[in-house]
């Protein structure tokens, strides 16, 4: 049975993140798997440049409206003082659980990317950045890296406590059945786990089954395997039927709904792709 | 000043009995011998009273049964009738301020009596209604009082409660249907689309013109976007400056387009939250509906609960979310301050409970409630707080009722003197009573020791009569210090100390000692042990005419007297045990009487009882020490010289005589001078004293004998000390009556008897006082055998005659008294001393004095 082995688990926020949650769970994680904690904090270059432009404005709700300054010294100071409430929020964590700890500041997305690419680390990022006005959401720097399945990435859901559903993307490929073991790893509290398996290309549902059996014996949990149809809508249907607490479903997708709308409709806490 | 000494003058002439006495003296003409009064009444002044007079003994055969068990019960009201009559009329009167004050002896039944009439009263009223206290939803602070008819309070609470408990199941319920989630969805997809409809579009323009809309730390930013990045700062420089102008003002254009939609966005918040408020408020009217629909059919013919049923509804719609959602405490509602309760209820729940402050349900009649410690808080009720994270908090389902509170509508009864000590309750007594409403204020509020924030509910009307029960001291202070009493309390019901001794009161008597020992749970009395209950009544009153109207101390003695037949093996308690009873009740309380007794016998304490002194005289006192009193025999002594007609009171001179003695002896100095003071002045100093006395002498009990000594002393007539006198005089030498005449006599009896009884002894009491006489067995039967004697006087010259052994003498026309008379010693002494008072005599007798003494030599 393949094993998931993560050594250390990276947590990256942004100023627009919420960043004592996210280290929270993180840090949940890392306890249960005995692992590391590594704490990234991402300064948007977006954001500097454009404080470095002549007409660099914002506008914000307090402001009423009005335009105000967006100037690079602000920037500065307040990036700079995230970054230290959250290398103070790993180390609190860290020491309540008894965690070894690091931390770092970067500007550079990629840098943070490649993170997820080293072998034996697993890097847990926010889906979404905060949104404005209750709620309308622009793209931010996270989105990019949810649309590059090619590493073992954790999207945390933004407000989440890491008790909702779990949503396994699985591809033909020979680590798939890590991802699963991780994602049963991380579903369902202690209740019994109820695993909704979609269109997976190259894998089949009764491979998902089979691996299911064995994990759930070696977690020691109970489970029950249903399967739903490909497209999108009836996959839906079946996540608001059986309420299922993880979800297995080709990475590449549903027809007619995309990663995103799906996690917003299903309210997944984490997404664990591969 | 003024008023004091008038209350003073009403107070002794009102309560003393003793000036009641005096007047009805002064009403007694002299009676002789061969009168048919005398002839009627069995006994004539100046000679030794009969023995059957001095104790007016209870023929048992008269008073026709054999135990109390063949008697019928009687209420309290025997000899009580002008209380009786004013207690009627007070509680009849429904009128403001015809509150009653009953007040009398301590003893005197005066709670049962009041209890007796006031269940009769109380049972032919209607039931008071019940009331509430409810939340005041306009201002949580002021608590509103709600009047319910007798017996629907609880109902209502019930109803209330029942109301609650439906509400946190079904209105969750009722948010977590289908129906409501997908209206939700409805509103927040709505809400949603509207930013989105708003921001994706500017997006899009913006995007359109290579311009990117960001998500800065604090708001939204525009940016121009190459590669998805946004242009680094040195390649913005190196663009056209058209390029760059371009850029700059499409960017300034879409910031003006984001700001217009920023703005709004307070507005949508609004109306959203609102959209979710009104789908919230249909939700929750349609279950709040249903489930009070029940309550407001139970009490549609209440208007008042019906409008607070209204109120219920709209502030559950208001707070629907404390159903739904973990409570929080309501905004300045009673949720704001309110405590968990002590059923577990959440503060925002206790808003709608019902507080039942009096609950009549199951009541028959209007209520009568007597409060035992009238403090100011459990007249008025109080407000009671609980810690709720570490403040104190309160709300009004912590308001208590008080004492006016459950007797509203019916009958409050009080002590008065605990009501007059006890914190504020009179004031708050007064001030409800004043109001005619019961305001419940704590009472740091009530003095403005507190500023923090309270209840202030809402006054409750007040529809009480109280009944105040105290000493008549009380009353009379009451009435002259407190001006708000006379208004307050308009019925004064007196209560009396003793009843009158007649045939019938007798019988009555005799039906309440039956009551007493049924209700005791004492054996039954037989007719001889009720005729010796009601001597040692009539004793208790100090007239043998009358009868102890203070029950507790006779139903002491019949317990008593159980104890003993008890003891006896008696099936009924017999004359013989209530004898024994007051013996043995004398007994535990003689100590000092006792020590007192002995001294005298061992003549450490100097009293004659044979024999004759000149200007000495047995004179008699009564010492009471709690509950007991008794006589004690004082030696009184006068000495007489020359002087300027002054009569000096020694007692008064060292501050020991009170001033009623001290009366007593100007009295005795004004009759000297009426009597021999006509033809010129008196040249004399007399000084009086009770020997061997080392406490405060008062009254004038004693003035009889203060000047018979004086005169035995003028006249150097010595006086038999076989006799003790009591009684005061007037200035004309009549002799008036005293109180404790029995006390005296026995006190000067127990000290003869030690000395042995010789027939000589004897005391001289005022004739007034052969009424009181109720004597002990013992000396009614000494004086029958003949070995000692009571003799009652009504002048100075009987008093004379017997304790001199000489005739007093009558003045003839000249005011001349005749030769061998007492008066005309003191007359010629009183010459002599005025004939040295002069000075010529006085040189002439000091010239011849000094000539004598020559020739002597």
């Amino acid at each position: 049975m393949a094993e998931l082995t993560v050594r250390r688990v990276i947590v990256a926020c942004d100023a627009v993140c919420d960043i004592r949650p996210a280290v929270e769970e993180a840090a949940a994680l890392a306890a249960r798997w005995h692992a590391a904690l590594h704490g990234v904090f991402l300064e948007d270059e977006n954001l500097f440049r454009l404080a470095a432009l002549p007409f660099g404005r914002q506008i914000s709700l307090s402001s009423r409206g009005a335009s105000e300054s967006f100037a690079a010294a602000d920037l500065e100071k307040l990036s700079s003082a995230l970054g230290g409430a959250m290398r103070q929020a790993l180390a609190e964590v860290a020491a309540r659980r008894g965690l070894t700890w690091s931390f770092g500041t970067l500007r550079d997305l990629p840098t943070v990317s490649a993170m997820a690419g080293i072998e034996g680390d697993l890097l847990i990022v926010e889906t979404a950045a905060r949104p404005f006005a209750g709620s309308w959401r622009p793209r931010s720097a996270w989105d990019q890296l949810a649309e590059e399945p090619a590493r073992p990435i954790l999207l945390r859901r933004r407000g989440s406590v890491g008790r909702g559903i779990v949503l396994v993307l699985v591809s033909n490929g020979t680590d798939w059945e890590r991802t699963l073991g991780a994602g049963f790893a991380m579903a369902g509290g202690d209740e019994e786990i109820v695993v909704l398996v979609g269109e997976t290309a190259g894998v089949g549902v009764e491979a998902v089954r089979r691996s299911a059996e064995r994990f759930a014996a070696a977690w020691g949990r109970k489970f029950q395997v249903e399967s739903a149809a490909a497209d999108g809508s009836a996959l839906l249907r079946s996540v608001q039927r059986l309420d299922p607490s993880l979800i297995v479903m080709d990475s590449r997708g549903a027809d007619g709904i995309t990663m995103r709308a799906l996690m917003t409709a299903t309210r997944c806490d984490v997404l664990l792709m591969r | 000043m003024q008023d004091r000494r008038s209350f003073l003058r009403r107070f002794f002439a009102e309560v003393l009995p003793v000036t009641a006495d005096r007047e009805l003296f002064s009403a007694v003409p002299p009676v002789s011998a061969d009168s048919p009064v005398a002839e009627k009444r069995g006994w004539v002044a100046g000679e030794p009273l009969p023995a059957s007079i001095m104790r007016h003994c209870c023929d048992p055969s008269q008073l026709g049964f054999s135990t109390t068990d063949e008697l019928t019960e009687v209420g309290s009201l025997v000899g009580q009738g002008r209380a009786v009559d004013a207690i009627r009329l007070g509680i009849a009167m429904r009128r403001r301020g015809f509150n009653v004050f009953a007040f009398g002896p301590s003893g005197a039944g005066k709670h049962t009596l009041i209890q007796e009439l006031l269940e009769r009263q109380a049972a032919t009223e209607p039931a008071p209604p019940d009331w509430c206290y409810v939340n005041n939803f306009a201002d949580a602070r002021r608590p509103r009082c709600l009047k319910l008819p007798t017996g629907r309070a609880i109902p209502l609470r019930d109803a209330m409660k029942r109301l609650v408990a439906d509400l946190r199941v079904g209105l969750p319920a009722a948010f977590e249907r289908e129906e409501y989630r997908a209206r939700r969805e409805v509103i927040e997809q709505q809400f949603k689309h509207r930013h989105e409809e708003a921001f994706g579009a500017l997006q899009h323009k913006a995007e359109e013109k290579g311009i990117g809309l960001l998500r800065t730390p604090m708001g939204l930013a525009l940016a121009p976007i190459r590669n998805g990045e946004v242009i680094p700062p040195d390649v913005f420089k190196g663009l056209s400056a058209e390029e760059r102008q371009r850029l700059t003002a499409d960017i300034e254009a879409l910031q003006g387009e984001l700001e217009a939609v920023v703005r709004r966005i307070p507005d949508w918040e609004r109306e959203h939250r609102e959209a979710v408020r009104q789908l919230n408020r249909d939700t929750t009217a349609v279950v709040v509906g249903h489930l009070l629909a029940e309550i407001r059919t139970a009490f549609a013919d209440l208007a008042e609960v019906v409008a607070h049923l209204q109120e219920v509804e709209r502030d559950i719609l208001e707070h629907a979310d404390d159903f739904i959602t973990e409570p929080r405490p309501a905004e300045g509602g009673v949720g704001a301050s309110a405590p968990a309760g002590p059923d577990g209820d959440t503060p925002s729940f206790r808003r709608y409970q019902v507080n039942v402050l009096v609950d009549n349900s199951g009541r028959q009649g209007a209520p009568i409630v007597e409060e035992d410690n009238p403090t100011h808080q459990n007249l008025v009720g109080r407000i009671e707080h609980l810690a709720r994270f570490g403040a104190l908090v309160t709300d009004f389902n912590l308001v208590v009722s008080g004492a006016l509170h459950k007797a509203n509508g019916g009958y409050l009864v009080l002590d008065a003197r605990r009501l007059l000590t006890a914190n504020f309750g009179w004031e708050s007594l007064k001030r409800a009573l004043r109001a005619e409403e019961i305001r419940t204020v704590s009472l740091e509020q009530l003095l403005s020791l507190a500023s923090t924030v309270s209840l202030d509910p809402e006054p409750i009307p007040l529809e009480v009569k109280v009944v105040l029960i105290g000493p008549p001291m009380l009353y009379y202070l009451l009435s002259e210090l407190d001006p708000d009493f006379p208004e307050l309390f308009k019925i004064a019901a007196e209560f009396d100390d003793r009843i009158d001794r007649s045939a019938e009161n007798i019988g009555l008597y005799a039906q309440l000692i039956a009551s007493a020992a049924r209700r005791e749970k004492l054996r039954p009395l037989d007719r001889t042990a009720v005729a010796r209950v009601i001597e040692e009544a009539a004793r208790l009153s100090g007239d043998a005419a009358k009868l102890s109207a203070q029950i507790r101390g006779v139903t002491d003695l019949l317990q008593e007297a159980d104890h003993v037949a008890a003891g006896n093996g008696n099936a009924a308690i017999a004359a013989a045990d209530v004898e024994a009873a007051v013996a043995a009740r004398r007994r535990r309380s003689d100590r000092v009487y006792r020590r007192l007794q002995e001294e005298i016998g061992r003549n450490t304490l100097r009293i004659e009882t044979e024999g004759e002194r000149v200007g000495q005289v047995n004179g008699l006192s009564v010492i009471t020490l709690g509950r007991v009193s008794f006589g004690h025999p004082s030696r009184i002594s006068a000495q007489v010289r020359l002087g300027k007609g002054e009569v000096i009171d020694i007692e008064r001179e060292v501050a020991l005589g009170g001033p009623i003695h001290s009366k007593g002896v100007l009295i005795l100095a004004g009759f000297l001078g009426g009597r021999f003071g006509q033809r010129g002045s008196l040249s004399l100093t007399a000084s009086l004293v009770f020997e061997q006395t080392y406490g405060g002498v008062e009254g004038d009990s004693a003035s009889a004998a203060e000047l018979f000594a004086l005169l035995s002393s003028l006249s150097d007539t010595p006086i038999r000390q076989c006799f003790a006198v009591t009684g005061s005089i007037d200035q004309f030498g009549r002799i008036q009556a005293i109180g404790g005449v029995n006390e005296k006599i026995e006190g000067f009896f127990d000290v003869c008897e030690a000395r042995g009884l010789t027939g000589e002894q004897g005391v001289l009491v005022p004739a007034a006082n052969v009424q009181h006489l109720m004597l002990r067995q013992d000396i009614a039967a000494a004086a029958a055998a003949g070995r000692f004697r009571v003799i009652p006087i009504e002048t100075v010259d009987q008093g004379l005659e017997w304790l001199t052994g000489m005739p007093a003498g009558e003045p003839n026309l000249a005011g001349e008294y005749p030769n061998g008379t007492l008066n005309r010693r003191v007359a010629s002494r009183l010459a002599v001393l005025a004939k040295r008072g002069r000075p010529s005599e006085a040189n002439e007798i000091h010239r011849k004095h000094a000539k004598g003494e020559r020739n002597n030599g």
